[in-house]
């Protein structure tokens, strides 16, 4: 019952009055200013040269011209266009089947439920590559079941439907689990008072459950558009000709080195990315009131008519099977002399373990040292935007958050212009790619531990600080070890993510410090398909050491991992 | 543990504003050594923030605040010599119990032997031996509230803060617990400020009891001295369920006054607040009586009786229509009336004081 009082302080009364509390407490100080320092350097800096550089012509002076003229060039109008054609038809397409598999798999009664729920999530820890590769080898143009099944002649799955198909089946693991938790939340008791009220099934469906999942809803649908436009890896694999922002970028600079052309790509690319960031951020500070209402009981189970289950049912099965055929297929890839021609087993492929031994060393030293500093960094900053206040806390929360809404082709244009040249030159070493790899993964660490915060009494903390414990010793005795799990979730986040990093790392890497998943994807390119599939097990394996090392060290389910 | 250093605070203009929000209003007071004060209000009155200002948890908008003679505006929390016993207790759960007791010691670096020997005899005080390796989710509410206490003193402290430290224990508990808090903090002689939302449990705590209102300290005083003389309507209604009565005054004098209520004439023995003769009188409703109709007094007409046990509470009304509230303790059978009876309310000869309107 404050009350408010006519007379106001002058405005930035408050801010110095923080900025002294702050600067009685020179460690506090210090660390804010080292990690303010850190973020812009890992992050803010790399991508705003990107915009600036494609903001400047020949001479290096401003000029927007210079971006009109690139704008008609046809190689840019193409990219646009495809890319722009591809988020129209991908991201509803996916967003609607995830949508649908999220909601029968939370709200009615289908058959297997629980089971259904892990078979449909579980392509998340499927080797990378696992669609693209099982598509070519069955739909290719000498696919299993194309060529030799079908005997089609003229079938080709290169280009736009292939890479639509692609994306809309790998984003239903993650997007249905996201709009599963949206669903779950919703409290039984709205849609038990619309039903008192008079409303039918399926009115109640549409006026209540539904719009109480939309934010949770266009929150996943957010979430995809930022994949859709930043994904590298399919377009290059089954592109093939559909040229799109992510790769023609990275082919001006990696192939043509137009600087120009590239970043003026990439400053196209970010604009619609950064977009869709922004109002992702916008719908999660609104999406409170779904969980306002209590996550207690959870919505109503429908139940469906009989021939209505059995086909959501039927539907399941099939996004079940695919996945795990193109698994099967995947398996049969490494262990045969050249799948589906050439059956003889073989482990011939496995020998690229062995010619790789450099390129694992190099993956691993970097993703560990990436996730290690990258992990501590998280927590510290997670601890100074959820527990300090200071002018510039939301600014650093949102910039911890940023590389999200960032695709890796602009993070890596950006870290070879900001680290090519004085004062930095970084490029070509492993430093730069441990670097890349913090920037690009410290989102979810940041959440996770920013949640695990959130939910501490702020009392423990004071505690401690009252009982004269300085500020470190309360992080390192109290906050850290009360946020454990988060902090080593973080740290492994961070790990797999780097182990896979492919985007950014492809334009930062050099002959001496190549890495598994760029050898991997090489192979793929340079039709080397056995001895591609043999590394996509190397990483598929020490992604499930990685999952045990969780549920061991956390004490969480290993499902977790995947929830943002 | 004996007698501990205690030391005075003071606060001086405190001022704290959220944004455009003032939480606390200009507050001065002067605690003395030794003494326990409570800060009680409504909730968002501001006595936490003010709590939080003097723990060093809230930066101060303006003001200073002064423990024993030193200004601490610029010590951070850890660097304060207060101890606070929180709301929620924030028992590391992590720690043991003896861990969470011996935190305060290990930070400050003393030797191990010093350490155990403060620890036993705290947990001594408190008779919590025998938990030491207990987690604190294994204790009942009242073990938790008594290790965030001992948390507390044993890192010596010369302000003990304790915000709402009660309000998460069962009714019978929290007399219990006061009962024990207000023993130790007399025998450790410790200075102590403690906020709470109830009045009762203020009055039976304190030495001094500090009401606050929208961010503002509207009254300091002993207990007995706010419940007979309130300086507002406000302090009157929040310290006990009160008639105020406007008054006629009579004879206003410097050192007292005569009024005249409902027809009655009152003697005030204090100086009145003003002499503008603009006043009011607080009828608490154990002050009045109520007696068959045909006896001296007011005559009114019960408009509800409610039997609560120790007394029977009456509402009434006048014949012009003010409305009062009496209570009848341990009625005779002449005094218990129904509703819609003819009475005659008897009031007191002597009030207090007065209120200014």
């Amino acid at each position: 019952m404050a009350t408010s009082v006519a007379v106001r302080p002058a405005p930035g009364t408050e801010i110095l009055g923080k900025l002294r509390r702050i600067a009685r407490e020179p460690v506090l100080a210090l660390t804010i200013l080292a990690v303010a320092g850190l973020l812009f350097l890992l992050i803010v800096y790399p991508v705003s040269l990107v915009a600036l550089w494609g903001l400047r012509d020949q001479a290096g002076n401003f000029s927007i011209d210079n971006f009109a003229v690139l704008w008609q060039r046809p190689i840019v109008q193409k990219a646009i266009w495809n890319t722009f054609v591809l988020v129209l038809i991908s991201v509803p397409l996916g967003t609607i089947v995830a949508t649908f598999v999220g909601y029968v798999l939370t709200c009615t009664d289908v058959p297997a439920r629980r089971l259904m729920r892990i078979l449909i999530t579980l392509p998340m820890i499927f080797p990378p590559f696992t669609g693209a590769m099982g598509l070519l080898m069955l739909f290719g143009r000498r696919g299993l079941i194309t060529y030799d099944i079908l005997g089609l002649e003229n079938f080709s799955i290169y280009g736009m439907h292939g890479i639509i198909l692609l994306q809309t089946i790998e984003c239903i693991p993650l997007l249905s689990l996201i709009v599963s938790g949206t669903f779950a939340a919703i409290s039984r008791d709205m849609e038990e008072a619309a039903e008192d009220l008079g409303a039918r099934r399926l009115r109640v469906l549409f006026t209540i459950t539904f719009p109480l999942a939309l934010p949770g809803i266009l929150s996943a649908a957010l979430l995809h558009l930022i994949s859709v436009i930043s994904d590298f890896g399919t377009p290059m694999i089954v592109g093939k000709g559909f040229s799109v922002l992510a790769v023609e970028a990275y082919s001006q600079i990696m192939y043509t080195y137009d600087l120009a052309l590239g970043t003026a790509l990439c400053t196209a690319l970010l604009v619609p990315a950064l977009f869709g960031f922004i109002a992702y951020h916008y719908l999660l500070g609104r999406r409170s009131y779904v969980t306002v209402t209590g996550a207690a009981r959870g919505p109503i189970i429908h139940t469906m008519p009989w021939f209505i289950k059995w086909l959501v049912f039927l539907f399941l099965c099939l996004i079940v099977f695919w996945n795990f055929s193109q698994l099967a297929v995947y398996f049969a890839g490494a262990f045969t002399k050249l799948f589906p021609r050439d059956l003889t087993f073989t482990l011939d492929h496995f020998q690229e373990w062995f010619r790789t031994t450099k390129q694992l060393q190099n993956s691993l030293s970097t993703s560990m040292a990436a996730a290690l500093a990258g992990g501590v960094l998280a927590a510290v900053l997670a601890y100074l935007v959820t527990k300090q206040d200071f002018p510039g806390r939301k600014l650093m929360d949102y910039i911890g958050t940023l590389p999200w809404g960032i695709p890796g082709t602009v993070k890596g244009v950006g870290y070879i212009l900001a680290f090519n040249f004085a004062p930095f030159f970084w490029t070509g070493t492993y430093f730069i790619l441990i670097l890349v790899n913090i920037a690009r993964s410290i989102p979810l660490a940041l959440r996770a531990n920013v949640a695990a915060l959130q939910q501490l009494d702020p009392s423990l903390d004071e505690a401690s600080l009252d009982l004269g414990a300085s500020r470190v010793r309360t992080f390192v005795q109290i906050i850290l070890p009360l946020i454990r799990s988060s902090f080593i979730l973080g740290i492994i986040y961070i790990f797999k993510d780097a182990m896979t990093n492919l985007s950014s790392a492809i334009m930062l890497i050099t002959p001496r410090t190549e890495l598994v998943y760029t050898t991997m994807f090489a192979n793929m390119t340079k039709g080397a398909q056995g001895d591609a599939l043999a590394l996509g097990l190397e990483i598929f394996l020490i992604n499930i050491v990685l999952l045990l090392l969780i549920t061991r060290l956390t004490k969480r389910s290993p499902l977790e991992l995947f929830q943002i | 543990m004996e007698t501990r250093k205690a030391s005075s605070v003071r606060l001086e203009h405190l001022t704290k504003m959220f944004g455009a929000i003032t939480a606390v209003s200009d507050v001065s007071f002067e605690i003395p050594a030794g003494a326990l004060v409570c800060l009680v209000g409504p909730s968002g009155c501001g006595k936490t923030t003010t709590l939080r200002m003097i723990g060093g948890f809230e930066e101060p908008t303006a003001g200073h605040i002064y423990i024993g003679n030193q200004c601490v505006d610029a010590q951070p929390p850890y660097d304060r010599p207060t101890a606070m016993v929180f709301q929620s207790y924030a028992l590391f759960p992590h720690m043991t119990v003896y861990e969470n007791v011996s935190y305060g010691l290990r930070v400050r670096h003393k030797p191990t032997r010093e350490i155990e020997e403060c620890v036993h005899s705290a947990l001594a005080l408190l008779e919590l031996q025998g938990l030491e390796s207990k987690s604190p989710r294994q204790l009942s509410g009242g073990q938790q509230q008594r290790v965030a206490l001992a948390r507390a003193l044993v890192t010596e402290p010369e302000v003990l803060l304790l915000d709402e430290p009660l309000s998460n224990l069962d009714a019978q508990l929290r007399v219990r617990v006061r009962g024990e808090i207000r023993a130790l903090q007399r025998q450790l002689g410790i200075t102590a400020i403690y906020v709470t939302h109830d009045q009762e449990e203020a009055f039976s705590l304190s030495d001094f009891t500090a009401i606050m209102q929208a961010g503002k300290l509207i009254q300091v005083g002993k207990p007995m001295d706010i419940y007979r003389r309130p300086t507002n309507t406000f302090v009157a209604h929040f310290v006990g369920l009160s008639n105020i009565v406007h008054v006629e005054a009579l004879e206003v004098r410097a050192q007292d006054a005569t009024v005249r209520a409902l027809d009655h004439v009152i003697h005030v023995a204090v100086p009145p607040p003003s002499r503008d003769g603009k006043f009011a009188v607080v009828l608490r409703p154990e002050m009045m009586h109520l007696c068959p109709a045909d006896r001296d007094g007011i005559a009114a007409r019960v408009k509800t009786a409610t039997f609560l046990g120790p007394l029977i509470r009456y509402v009434v009304v006048t014949g012009a229509g003010l409305e009062l509230t009496v209570d009848v303790t341990n009625p005779t059978a002449e005094q218990l009336f129904s509703e819609g009876t003819a009475v005659a309310v008897h009031l007191p000869d002597q009030v207090p004081g007065l209120l200014a309107v």
